[in-house]
């Protein structure tokens, strides 16, 4: 649920006492930039002599197109293969040790390269130097490339099982079909095997630049120090040119001009039990930042356990399974913002899964619920949004508990949006109107085309294959869900 | 879904996991146990074999605690106060006036020695159903509270030894939580309704998990380890068990088995002890004793052998894991094997991944349930032999008194005497950070009042770790894992499984210098 922890963490905006910072409204978060461009941020915590470092790229994903699709996450695993100062990946790991971190690891994600570790407080600097010689100075050696992509083979090939990969890759093909390949992290092993050393170089000198970066530090730490630090280890980092000054086109909104409908034979759902989403293109942040506030809000209205949307959606369908698995939320992305309803439910041979997901859940939501929404004011009353704003409060409580759910927070939005998103947050949050509610809903609902799925047990499956075919819904298995299988 | 994110290493955090496994004897891999209907099982298992050699009788590991305490200790013995409910039930409270964040656990003894395999998961579900309505507030209202007040009312069954019943709240709510969290531990309505829900929550867990060919393979492995052992009723239960579970079982159960004496409590946040312990003792202080005894575990009988199970799915990809008995919780050695298995990991990382590309990761594991085990686990392989045999190579290097040369040079290797302090500083602070939020200290003191019968054990974890010495490392490594009965696993696909080489697995291959 990034997207909670993002509003809980951003509501230290709202509530915060300028005074504990010089830089920021948040109490114990300082900002700085070094001359090359690199963001530096840090927070302050005591708590116990640990030091949490992540540094953060805008890439991944994103980036990628058909030919270099996986690449990023490849070249996230290399920059623990070796750099000018630790030669090999047992070199770099022996450093690690040495430092005594016990917390450590990379992550590729749609928009964003992570990496972080937590280091004991007294060696921060120890630390930040260390990981300094990976970000800038990797070595790319060409016999530990080969073996590192035997690793990663062996990582994305257990995946094309996986039927959570599965179902995700075939709704990001249905939903983004122009460009799929922006949307998938790991690729396919030709892929992966057809990368060189100059194509980790080229990913490099473009994306891995401190003008595209941003470090994270969080703990037992004093900022100033840190700062001098950060400019001891990464002031020399040279700038490169900006990696987004010419923009790629956007995802189609909406992302499919008929509604398409998919049924996955699952086995990851017992027999009996089905699971329906209706997915929809949502606004994409940097080009329509307005709309994504009113939807963090809309989000946490529909949230009510007992609230008008879950109640009326849920009695207005057959046989659904439980409100507490019925919902709906908007995913905050610069390129492939979305907006999504589900819910589980029973399978019954006579209540066909085909109709109540491709007419009675998504009238329910679409007609019932959003277009009350839009039309009704009272729909949410001014308790629903007082209880809305008293849970922001309250969850910037609970994240304060440890510096690693801010920085990962901090970090989320620093990439897919931009610090001063971040730091406007709440207060645009708190601005939020039912118009603006309503305009959102209007925008990217009412007048918006779904991709309409359904996750079955194989046994339900073969139940429903008939409806589900007559009704037009396309089946999804490993070997079609996948973007880079439609040629093989 | 909210976020999809590729990561470098599976393993990182495997320290801190290891930590929490050993401290709190949490699952393995929340195995439950029931082959998905797909699954072909066309299973094969090699002839079991005996164990070569029996479990040392005392302790190899030389190191003593010295009888000052360390700062770690000194420093948090002030923050811990104890005291006894009305009914005899212990109230352990540490003093946090760090955040605002208030956790208690109502934690309860006996695990999985308190059912039959037949009954597996029948604590979690008597739990699950104490959050789903009680006689003073119903589920609706249980749900709209913990909404409004950003609490959570839930339950933790993820050891085979114990089970506990969790709120976490925020200081200004405390008052209104507890309430809430009381009548549901007291008064439970145990609704037909709720309770079909909760069964189905349960096989929809069981299901996903072993759609995983990792969780189907500990599953799988455990069925056969466990057999006829108390640990073969696993906490979540199986689809064949959650289906036989009935209401009436579950109210017989809470009836009989949620009784003072398996209880302890924990508090941890910025709480006034004796104000706290008088407003329990209204509530839990009332649970009565029922004579409900505790069984004695006796420790698993280990074997050696490999079982080799289809999973059609994972196309040319195979998950290996083998367990084997270590020393209990109590004993030194454990505390020794649990630094073992993290210079271990470094050796089979090198060995394993980085040399020679095998997988996507290995990894070892020390857990201090009541019958201890270790596990050995090659993640994801195209070539599980060969992984097999490379796993006793990085073996018998620890057991050679050998870890990687973290000090850099030619060597790739360095005396364990020459790097032991790195790794303690390692392991240290993966403890400090396995305790950062209220719930997990709550966790540690729950867990070491029910391991040792002393809720401040875990504050000696540092000065244990501190006095342990290189040659207790070797002796615990050869006396626990070199050439030890392990019962392996190898789950793949047929074209994977045809092509293991089941004698890499009948013995250990290494060369102990």
């Amino acid at each position: 649920m990034k997207r909670l922890v993002a509003v809980a963490a951003a509501l230290l905006v709202a509530i915060a006492v300028p005074a504990f910072s010089d830089d920021t409204p948040i109490p114990g978060l300082h900002r700085y930039r070094l001359d090359n461009g690199l963001e530096l941020f840090v927070l302050e915590n005591h708590a116990v002599p640990l030091t949490r470092v992540q540094i953060t790229f805008r890439c991944g994903s994103i980036t990628q197109g058909p030919e270099t699709a996986g690449l990023f996450h490849l070249y996230e695993h290399m920059l623990f293969k070796g750099n000018s100062k630790y030669r090999t990946e047992t070199e770099f790991s022996a450093a690690m040790t040495d430092l005594g971190v016990a917390e450590w690891n990379g992550g590729t994600s749609t928009e964003y390269v992570t990496y972080y570790f937590t280091v004991p407080s007294d060696k921060t600097e120890a630390g930040l130097e260390f990981w300094s010689y990976a970000m800038r100075e990797p070595l790319f050696d060409p016999a530990e490339l080969s073996v590192e992509q035997d690793v990663v083979s062996n990582e994305i090939n257990g995946f094309l099982g996986d039927p959570d990969r599965v179902y995700s890759a075939a709704m990001d093909k249905a939903l983004f079909g122009a460009y799929p390949w922006r949307r998938d992290i790991g690729g396919n092993e030709a892929i992966i095997r057809s990368a060189t050393v100059d194509t980790l170089r080229g990913i490099q000198s473009t994306y891995y630049v401190p003008n595209n970066a941003a470090l994270f530090v969080g703990g037992d730490v004093d900022p100033e120090q840190v700062y001098a630090m950060a400019k001891t280890w990464y002031g020399a980092w040279k700038r490169g040119a900006d990696p987004w000054k010419k923009p790629t086109p956007a995802h189609p909104m909406p992302g499919v001009t008929e509604p398409v409908y998919l049924a996955y034979p699952d086995e990851s759902l017992p027999a009996g039990i089905a699971y329906v989403e209706m997915r929809f293109r949502g606004p994409d942040v940097i080009t329509e930042p307005k709309p994504t506030f009113a939807a963090d809000v809309w989000g946490y209205l529909i949230q009510a356990p007992e609230g008008r949307f879950k109640t009326g959606v849920f009695d207005s369908v057959p046989a659904l399974y439980n409100k507490d698995y019925l919902g709906g939320y908007y995913y905050t992305q610069r390129d492939g913002g979305q907006l999504s309803f589900y819910t589980y439910c029973f399978t019954d041979p006579s209540l066909p899964i085909a109709d109540r997901a491709k007419a009675l859940f998504r009238d329910a939501v679409v007609k019932g619920q959003v277009g009350a929404m839009v039309s009704d004011p009272a729909y949410f009353s001014d308790a629903d949004f007082t209880v809305v704003k008293q849970k922001l409060e309250d969850e910037q409580i609970i994240n304060l508990e440890t510096p690693e759910h801010f920085i990962e927070t901090l970090s989320f939005w620093w990439s897919v949006a931009s610090t001063e998103y971040f730091f406007d947050y709440v207060p645009s949050m708190k601005k939020v109107q039912r118009a603006d509610i309503g305009a959102f809903l209007t925008k990217f609902v009412l007048s918006n085309v779904p991709v309409i799925a359904v996750r079955l047990n194989p046994s339900d499956y073969a139940t429903e294959a008939g409806a589900l075919e007559a009704a037009g819904f396309k089946t999804v298995s490993a070997d079609n869900a996948f973007w880079w299988k439609d040629g093989e | 879904m909210m976020t999809r994110t590729y990561t470098s290493r599976p393993r990182a955090g495997m320290v801190a996991a290891a930590i929490a496994a050993a401290l709190l004897a949490a699952s393995c891999a929340g195995a439950p146990a029931s082959a998905p209907e797909t699954v072909t099982p066309a299973a094969t298992e090699a002839p079991a074999v005996a164990s070569s050699r029996p479990l040392p009788s005392s302790p190899v590991s030389g190191w003593k605690l010295s009888a000052e305490p360390g700062k770690f200790m000194r420093a948090n013995l002030t923050t811990i106060e104890t005291r006894t409910l009305a009914n005899g039930v212990k109230l352990i409270v540490k003093k946090n006036p760090a955040n605002r964040v208030y956790s208690m656990k109502v934690a309860f003894r006996g695990g999985s020695a308190m059912t039959s395999a037949e009954k597996a998961g029948i604590e979690a579900m008597t739990l699950a159903m104490l959050t789903r309505g009680s006689s003073k507030f119903s589920y609706a209202a249980i749900q709209r509270l913990q909404y409004e007040l950003s609490s959570s009312i839930g339950y933790s069954a993820s050891s085979y030894d114990w089970a506990s019943f969790d709120l976490n709240t925020i200081d200004k709510y405390w008052d209104q939580m507890l309430a809430v969290y009381a009548d549901c531990l007291l008064n439970p309505a145990f609704d037909p309704a709720q309770f079909s829900l909760v069964q189905n929550d349960f096989r929809v867990s069981l299901q996903k998990a072993q759609a995983d060919p990792y969780s189907y393979a500990v599953t799988k492995l455990h069925d056969s380890m466990f057999a006829g052992h108390p640990y073969a009723a696993d906490f979540g239960g199986s689809a064949a068990s959650i289906s036989a579970i009935s209401l009436d079982d579950v109210k017989a159960f809470y009836r009989d088995a949620i009784a003072a004496e398996r209880m302890v409590v924990v508090a941890v946040g910025n709480f006034d002890t004796d104000a706290l312990a008088a407003s329990l003792n209204a509530s839990i202080g009332a649970v009565p004793t029922k004579g409900s005894a505790v069984p004695e575990v006796a420790r698993y009988d280990a074997r050696r052998s490999l079982m080799l199970e289809r999973f059609d799915k994972s196309k040319g990809i195979g998950y290996v894991r083998g367990d084997f008995p270590i020393a209990t919780p109590d004993s030194p050695d454990f505390a020794t094997l649990q630094l073992a298995f993290s210079m271990l990991d470094e050796l089979l990382f090198s060995i394993v991944r980085t040399d020679h590309g095998a997988c996507y990761s290995v990894w070892s594991r020390a857990f201090g349930f009541k019958s201890p085990y270790g596990s050995l686990v090659v993640y994801k392989t195209d070539r599980p032999s060969e992984a097999k045999g490379w796993v006793d190579e990085a073996i018998a290097l620890l057991a050679s008194g050998k870890t990687i040369n973290i000090k850099g040079g030619d060597e790739k290797y360095a005396p364990i005497a020459s790097t032991i302090e790195a790794y303690k500083a390692k392991y240290v602070n993966a403890f400090f950070g396995s305790q950062q939020t209220n719930a997990e200290t709550a966790a540690q003191l729950a867990s070491s009042h029910i391991y040792f019968g002393d809720h401040l054990e875990y504050l000696r974890f540092i000065d244990k770790i501190d006095a342990i010495s290189a040659e207790d490392v070797v002796a615990a490594v050869r006396a626990y894992v070199v050439d030890a009965p392990i019962s392996w696993i190898v789950v793949g696909d047929q074209a994977t499984l045809s092509k293991v080489d089941k004698t890499k697995f009948d013995a250990f291959t290494g060369t102990v210098e």
